[in-house]
């Protein structure tokens, strides 16, 4: 049998050693292609029209003045009339068109009809009482707890104590199967107690989980020497990678290229440069381009692809860094 | 591509976490109960409980959760999901006990390091190395008592942990007569470096230059690799290229064995050639021995997991230990991160750089998320506030301190196989953080992001208390 361990220590020659990224010249000097460099022969561009309301259900949809502007290949409707939306920016309906503009258009042109509902955006204490004690769970509660690798054993117990707010079709054990539903689990799903009644039931926004108790925490309280009481909280943020932007050589003149919107990023930037930087502000001129590659033509070489993409990949993931000072 | 704004608004955010914790110790700081009442929301799914108590495992405990489901927006994996929360609702807690128990934390968590159980060892050279590294010993004072004029200081910890075994991977090495070596493989490079560490393992297995070997990755037609997430690439390119390319080394001297005249299994590469084990003098240069395959080149399949080739060569479970300096002015509420210090172990590490570049990373994303990342929602109209680039503020350069990374390697460490490291240290920059906001004020603020009204309203409170 031959031996695939980790050669161990004397025996590696670049294992655990420190060695320099092989595509970081590409990327430092600005020819690493990424997404947006991307142009195929043909290419179309999507855009989508989203909801304006955070809780709403979609009354009509009018796509008719869109399908008829010249440039638009494709409009496809994602969530129809009758869809209830649960978020603002939520996909509503979604444009093909030759360019960015056209599509931006396309989307202006389409009219949609909402029917706007109470919503809840505070995730503040839930009111005492307010909250829904576990019931009878969905398929997409059971495919969650798969997700969070609840042991098979648990899943068992808790099916068979709160049931079903429906039958499971072949198609939901299928999916549960293949995201790791144990025979167990998908025996307990079938047999499980049905309850369709819940489903009608509007549901509440606050879902109490199972309490969770280990040992006896009301003795070990009350033999405590010292007790801590606190509340803390993480707010929630988004999800993207940030990303610091390059520090910049003494103060060379800088035009921002922007594809899509450089009256915004333009006012920020200089206003905001650091008043303790080791090194003078740049001085900026603005463009609004069509295309990446006339952006190259305006600083030619490598300084300008190399400006040219800290700038797109810093604006378009990141955003100005200023001081706060 | 999403514009900037709609990004925000529609690609996804961190569920939202708040606790109210009652944790209790003996005397000597010894943890016996823990009792929580969570809430928190990932938008219209509600979500669930973050794993508290995070990485102590105290005896006795209750927890309650509350899932609130509403009009956000939707949630999404950010690096690490509920760790960080976890650890922010846990290790403040504890350091809020700690202080109530006039005790150092170092003193206070490393007395308890019983209960993060399999990890012990790890965690208590992990926590020496970072006080070393921190200067713990100097800078830290009892709570509130580290101030001058308008400024405090003060210094805080966290502990963190995560899975990050190795995803299904499959590749295939091909060593050509001519000499020429490539590796196909499904997987894509997010920008970590996992181009790099696949071509270190092949390149050191096979005894020859980086270079040397071409690599083609991120594409649909090579073989099928598992996607980026949950820190399970490294673990999972790195074993599948080691498995390919030994049984592609092995198979290229079986041809070159006859030709030295020795047993194929007393070969081994090393330097571009192929020789006799302790025979320098009895070898071929590495394009001699391929011109030995004759017309055919050899194709070797290497696959993770993989029983029939043992051993495992990935394995699952991290610890990690981080530790944070700020500096706090009193008049404006402003937070200023001073130092940073990142202790983590990862198993066996393949590249020190790259590796040591994903703990840099974190920390500054871990600095951004813990004084300024915060979606704001409009509760009139439902809507997000601060989808734009200058009030979703992110950390700048401005904002980065010292940034001090060590990573155990070594005994205890090595012989575990490669570990993923993506997410486990963007966990602890939280709590550490605000642990070190609480040791510099001598009051809690209990939110995070930790921004100027947040501060100047807990110091408020502690005036008026």
């Amino acid at each position: 049998m031959p031996d695939y361990a980790w050669p161990d220590a004397q025996h590696r020659t670049l294992i655990g050693a420190r060695v320099t990224r092989v595509d970081a010249p590409a990327k430092v000097s600005g020819q690493a292609k990424y997404t947006y460099d991307v142009h195929r022969p043909g290419m179309l561009y999507g855009k989508v029209f989203r909801s304006p309301y955070a809780h709403a259900k979609v009354v009509s949809i009018d796509t008719s003045a869109a399908e008829k502007m010249p440039g638009i290949k494709a409009i496809h409707i994602v969530q129809g009339p009758g869809s209830t939306i649960h978020w603002a920016g939520d996909d509503i309906v979604a444009v093909a068109a030759v360019d960015e503009p056209t599509a931006e258009d396309a989307v202006r042109a389409i009219k949609v009809k909402f029917q706007q509902l109470p919503h809840l955006v505070s995730d503040a204490e839930p009111p005492k009482g307010s909250a829904q004690e576990e019931g009878p769970l969905s398929i997409d509660a059971i495919d969650d707890m798969l997700d969070n690798q609840v042991p098979a054993n648990q899943m068992v117990s808790t099916i068979q104590r709160d049931g079903l707010i429906k039958k499971a079709s072949e198609d939901d054990l299928n999916m549960l199967k293949a995201d790791g539903a144990t025979d167990a689990v998908l025996e307990a799903i079938r047999s499980a107690t049905l309850h369709p009644e819940v489903s009608a039931k509007p549901p509440s926004n606050y879902q109490k989980a199972a309490a969770q108790t280990v040992g006896d925490p009301d003795k070990a309280f009350a033999e405590a020497d010292a007790v801590s009481e606190g509340c803390t909280a993480f707010r929630s943020s988004r999800i993207a990678a940030s990303k610091v932007t390059d520090r910049f050589p003494s103060g060379p003149t800088m035009s921002i290229f922007s594809l899509t919107s450089p009256r915004r990023i333009f006012p920020v930037f200089p206003a905001r440069w650091p008043s303790r930087s080791r090194f003078p502000p740049p001085t900026f001129a603005c463009t609004k381009t069509t295309s990446a590659e006339d952006s190259q033509q305006v600083l030619p070489g490598s300084l300008g692809n190399f400006y040219r993409r800290s700038f797109q990949e810093g604006w378009r993931q990141a955003g100005p860094n200023h001081a706060r000072a | 591509m999403l514009e900037r704004d709609t990004e925000l608004k529609v690609a996804g955010a961190r569920p939202s976490a708040y606790a109210r914790v009652k944790v209790a110790a003996k005397r000597d700081g010894t943890l016996i109960a823990w009792q929580s009442n969570s809430w928190g929301t990932g938008g219209p799914g509600g979500g669930g409980m973050p794993p508290i108590p995070y990485v102590f495992s105290i005896p006795n405990q209750r927890q309650e959760h509350t899932a609130i489901r509403n009009n956000i927006g939707p949630a999404r994996a950010w690096r690490a999901p509920n760790h960080p929360q976890a650890a922010v609702l846990t290790m403040c807690a504890l350091d809020d006990l700690a202080a109530k128990l006039n005790l150092d934390p170092v003193e206070f968590f490393g007395k308890n390091l019983n209960l993060t159980q399999r990890r012990e060892n790890t965690y208590r050279e992990e926590l020496n190395i970072a006080s070393e590294l921190m200067g713990w010993k100097q800078k830290w004072h009892p709570r509130g008592q580290n101030a001058s004029g308008d400024t405090a200081r003060g210094v805080g910890l966290s502990f963190h942990t995560w899975g990050g075994r190795g995803h299904a991977s499959d590749c295939d090495l091909t060593i050509h007569p001519d000499g020429s070596v490539d590796l196909k493989m499904g997987s894509q490079d997010l920008g970590t470096g996992t181009r790099t560490c696949i071509l270190m393992v092949a390149a050191d297995t096979l005894g020859i230059p980086m270079d040397a070997i071409q690599l083609q990755i991120g594409d649909t037609t090579y073989p099928p690799s598992g996607g980026s997430g949950g820190s399970t690439t490294i673990g999972g390119v790195t074993s599948s290229t080691r498995r390919a390319s030994v049984d592609a080394r092995d198979a290229l001297f079986a041809k070159v064995a006859p030709a030295l005249n020795v047993q194929s299994d007393q070969l081994e590469c090393v330097n571009g050639k192929v020789m006799v084990k302790g025979d320098s003098s009895r070898f071929l240069s590495w394009k001699e021995a391929c011109s030995k395959l004759g017309v055919m080149p050899v194709t070797m399949r290497g696959k993770n997991p993989d029983k029939n080739k043992p051993p495992d060569l990935t394995n699952s479970g991290v610890g990690g230990v981080q530790m944070a300096e700020v500096e706090v002015d009193t008049d404006t509420g402003i937070v200023k991160v001073k130092k940073m210090v990142a202790v983590q172990d990862c198993g066996l590490v393949i590249n020190l750089k790259t590796a040591e570049s994903q703990c840099y990373g974190a920390l500054i994303m871990g600095i951004s998320y813990s004084l300024f990342e915060e979606k704001v929602m409009d509760p009139v109209t439902g809507r997000m506030l601060n989808a734009d680039m200058e009030f979703y503020r992110l950390a700048g350069l401005n904002d980065i301190p010292e940034l001090v990374v060590h990573m155990m390697t070594g005994k205890g460490y090595d012989e575990r196989g490669v570990i993923g490291l993506g997410e486990p240290p963007v966990i602890s920059p939280g709590a550490a953080i605000s642990n070190a906001v609480a040791n510099a004020i001598g009051v809690r603020v209990p939110f995070l992001p930790l921004t100027p009204d947040r501060v100047l309203n807990a110091l408020e409170q502690k005036a008026g208390a």
